[in-house]
């Protein structure tokens, strides 16, 4: 009996079916496979590079005349094969104000260490000041980079740290000195000059970071993520004065951040950025207005666009509720438009009330029940559960609104898009 | 239900938190307070008592380094004697004992040994700290490795190069070897990796310097604490050291201290200056002690603080 159990037992393991959170363990590799695994990532990501490095040559590339900052065809690929950054090609002008944007891993740090030159560019062409830049060490390329971390010499004062990049040039003593002093009056950090960087605040160690950079008056200054640790406050009061800065340095600056509201405030050009790839490159309002796909409108502007499933016949489009509007036919017409698309509406684009738009569009007015309200102080973000979506409107916060109050709104359509749903491109 | 009202009354949290807090500290303050200050002198008693521990050796030797032959030989004292100086005039004006050439022989070696272990392990440790190299792994272990052959069989083969050389009474000899040393290197990589951000290596490329501008503006003072931790047990390290002088310097003019300790060993114990002998032990450790008070000032924790936001 207890051994007919034990059967029993041992076959109920054996086909127990795996639990919901129970994922298989994946097999464990021996040394050798696990070097030889390495070896031939090692060698894939060789063939890889070697294949773009044969293309490069046979390319016959030439920067524009006007071009100071000339990515070409940049790419990074890792021994371990990860292909970070692919294809990535920009002309930056002089006094331009570039900003890399997108999320985690995008690979828009990488990019900025590449043309610092401190990591290594796979293949590629860059050109800084019409100079080829590929092979120069960064203390050769005349760059100026403020770090996400500060990256302050710790045992050096203020004065010091500001002057640390002078005193490598060489220049003469009255020169540092003007020099140091002028940063420190712009950024407003003169009283702690002796101080040493543990003795100051956040924001005040940044302005050192960045004190640091402008010193050198250098062909460009690269700035990686400056304002991320720092509180909400001191983000915004300090994106206006590097914008000034910008302006009264008549500086070339890239600048990369995974905040879209820094890219739209600072930005004369915005490049955005996800898996290594760019998704488009244009100025903050082109960029805002026309988004090339899904994903630059969904990460461009907060809050975020509203997306909808729906089905798109003669002009009509139909949401997942049966609710339908027709579009705009300056929109639509002559365009080859799939039956299944997702339509987007910016949350900015859809008024409170029957307001001139629910007479231009009267299909485009709806009703929906609130499920959250977020009040800002002089307006709202409304949830309402529209579409069968979160939908978020901004709303005007003259009247009181509270979960499971009723709303109308209505939609300014000539500002909405169409997303085909296959490859997530712009329609319109 | 008229007993039940005045459990259910809210009362306001504030004023019963505020009531029942002195009231615990009406409590037991005395008890408390006196609990606190017996552990703390038991404590105390005791950090004394260790604190005494390590200075009587030191005490004595000055003691006895202060007493003539019979006075050490008859009883044993706390009290300093009076023959110091003489003990003092005597150690210094022995025929075939070179004392004051000793002690700058030995200070002279241990310095360039202490100096140049130091600079070298940290620039090793930097290396292998910040740079991606090729066989890196295997350069660490191998450098590790060395720390399990026994210093006497590595200065056998020394000797042995030496020999064939006639390579004998040289300090070079004694202090060039020094500079590999794999523990030194093992406690500043240690600390390199645990104190050190990268983030500012790379500003400093940035900034234009070259990579020994960097150890050397950079690193080296980041490495400060490390540094003086390692002269300090380097400079001992070598001032102590006996086996490899003795086998390589014979020449009476090139002895350090530690061969002339050992000399002792071969007089008779009959002849025994012993107020000489202790005077010598004394001045022996008098450098190190000296070296110790310098030194321990830079080891200063949490030198890194600010420069990366933490």
């Amino acid at each position: 009996m207890s051994e007919e159990k034990t059967e029993v037992k041992a076959e109920e393991k054996k086909e127990a079916p795996l639990g919901v959170n129970a994922q298989p363990k994946p097999k464990k590799m021996s040394r050798s496979e696990r070097r030889a695994a390495d070896k031939a990532m090692k060698q894939k990501s060789k063939e890889e590079i070697d294949a773009l490095l044969k293309r490069d040559a046979e390319d016959g590339w030439l920067a524009p005349e006007d071009s100071f900052v000339s990515l070409h065809n940049i790419n990074k690929i890792y021994d371990n094969g990860f292909h970070a950054v692919h294809d990535f090609s920009i002309d930056i002008k002089q006094h331009e104000f570039i900003v890399f944007v997108g999320p985690s891993g995008c690979g828009k740090s990488t990019t900025l260490r590449m043309i610092a030159g401190l990591e290594d560019i796979s293949s590629g062409t860059l050109e800084i000041d019409h100079e080829y830049m590929n092979d120069v060490a960064p203390k050769d390329r005349n760059i100026a980079m403020v770090f996400q971390s500060y990256a302050l010499y710790p045992h050096m004062t203020v004065y010091n740290n500001i002057a640390f990049p002078l005193k490598i040039m060489k220049l003469p003593k009255a020169e540092i000195d003007r020099r140091v002093m002028e940063a420190a009056r712009i950024l407003q950090i003169t009283p702690y000059l002796d101080r040493k960087p543990k003795a100051l605040s956040g924001g005040q160690r940044q302005r050192v970071a960045l004190g640091r950079a402008i010193v050198k008056h250098a062909k460009v200054l690269l700035m990686d993520e400056p304002l991320s640790n720092l509180d909400a406050k001191l983000r915004v009061q300090m994106r206006s004065e590097i914008v000034k800065l910008h302006n009264s340095l008549n500086a070339t600056t890239i600048y990369v951040t995974h905040d879209q509201t820094e890219a739209m405030t600072m930005a004369t050009r915005i490049v955005i950025l996800k898996d290594g790839y760019i998704q488009q490159i244009g100025t903050p309002l082109d960029i805002f207005n026309h988004p090339i796909n899904k994903f630059v409108a969904g990460f461009i502007g907060s809050p975020a666009m509203n997306f909808y499933p729906v089905l798109f016949e003669d002009g009509d489009i139909s949401f997942v509720t049966g609710q339908k509007i027709h579009l705009p036919e300056e929109l639509w017409k002559g365009k080859d438009i799939p039956h299944k698309a997702t339509f987007g509406i910016r949350p900015e684009d859809m008024y409170e009330g029957r307001g001139k738009f629910a007479e231009l569009y009267p299909d485009a007015c709806f009703q929906s029940k609130v499920i959250l309200a977020e009040l800002l102080g002089n307006e709202y973000y409304v949830h309402t559960d529209f579409g069968f979506q979160d939908t978020v409107s901004k709303f005007p916060s003259d009247q009181k609104l509270a979960p499971g109050d009723k709303v109308t709104f209505s939609m300014n359509l000539a500002h909405c898009h169409l997303f085909n749903d296959e490859d997530g491109k712009a329609i319109f | 239900m008229a007993e039940n009202t005045p459990m259910v009354t809210p009362t306001p949290i504030a004023p019963q938190l505020n009531r029942s807090t002195p009231e615990k500290k009406k409590q037991h303050p005395k008890s408390e307070k006196g609990v606190l200050a017996l552990e703390r002198t038991l404590v105390y008693i005791f950090l004394i008592l260790l604190t005494l521990l390590c200075l009587v050796p030191f005490w004595i030797l000055f003691v006895n380094a202060s007493r003539t032959t019979p006075e050490i030989r008859s009883s044993f004292s706390f009290i300093p004697g009076g023959a110091f100086f003489t003990n003092l005039n005597n150690l210094f004006h022995t025929d075939n004992f070179p004392v004051g050439r000793a002690l700058i022989n030995s200070m002279l070696i241990a310095f360039c040994s202490a100096i140049l272990s130091t600079y070298f392990s940290a620039l090793t440790a930097y290396a292998t700290e910040v740079y991606q190299f090729k066989l890196k792994k295997f350069v660490e272990t191998f450098i590790l490795a060395i720390m399990m052959i026994p210093t006497q069989v590595a200065t056998m083969g020394l000797v042995m190069i030496c020999m064939q050389a006639n390579l004998f009474n040289q300090f070079w000899i004694i202090i060039i070897p020094s500079i590999a040393a794999p523990t030194v290197y093992f406690y500043m990589k240690q600390y390199l990796a645990s104190v050190l951000p990268y983030e500012i290596v790379e500003a400093a490329r940035v900034d234009g310097a070259g990579e020994l501008r960097i150890f050397h503006t950079i690193i080296l003072p980041i490495l400060k604490p490390a540094i003086a931790v390692q002269f300090i047990f380097a400079y001992v390290a070598s001032w102590n050291n006996y086996f490899m002088p003795s086998m390589l310097l014979n020449d009476a003019k090139k002895y350090t201290i530690p061969i002339l300790i050992g000399q002792l060993q071969s007089s008779s114990p009959d002849t025994f200056d012993l107020g000489k002998i202790y005077m010598l032990m004394f001045i022996a450790v008098f450098p190190t002690l000296l070296i110790y008070l310098i030194f321990s000032r830079g080891i200063i924790k949490n030198l890194t603080n600010g420069a990366v936001k933490g």
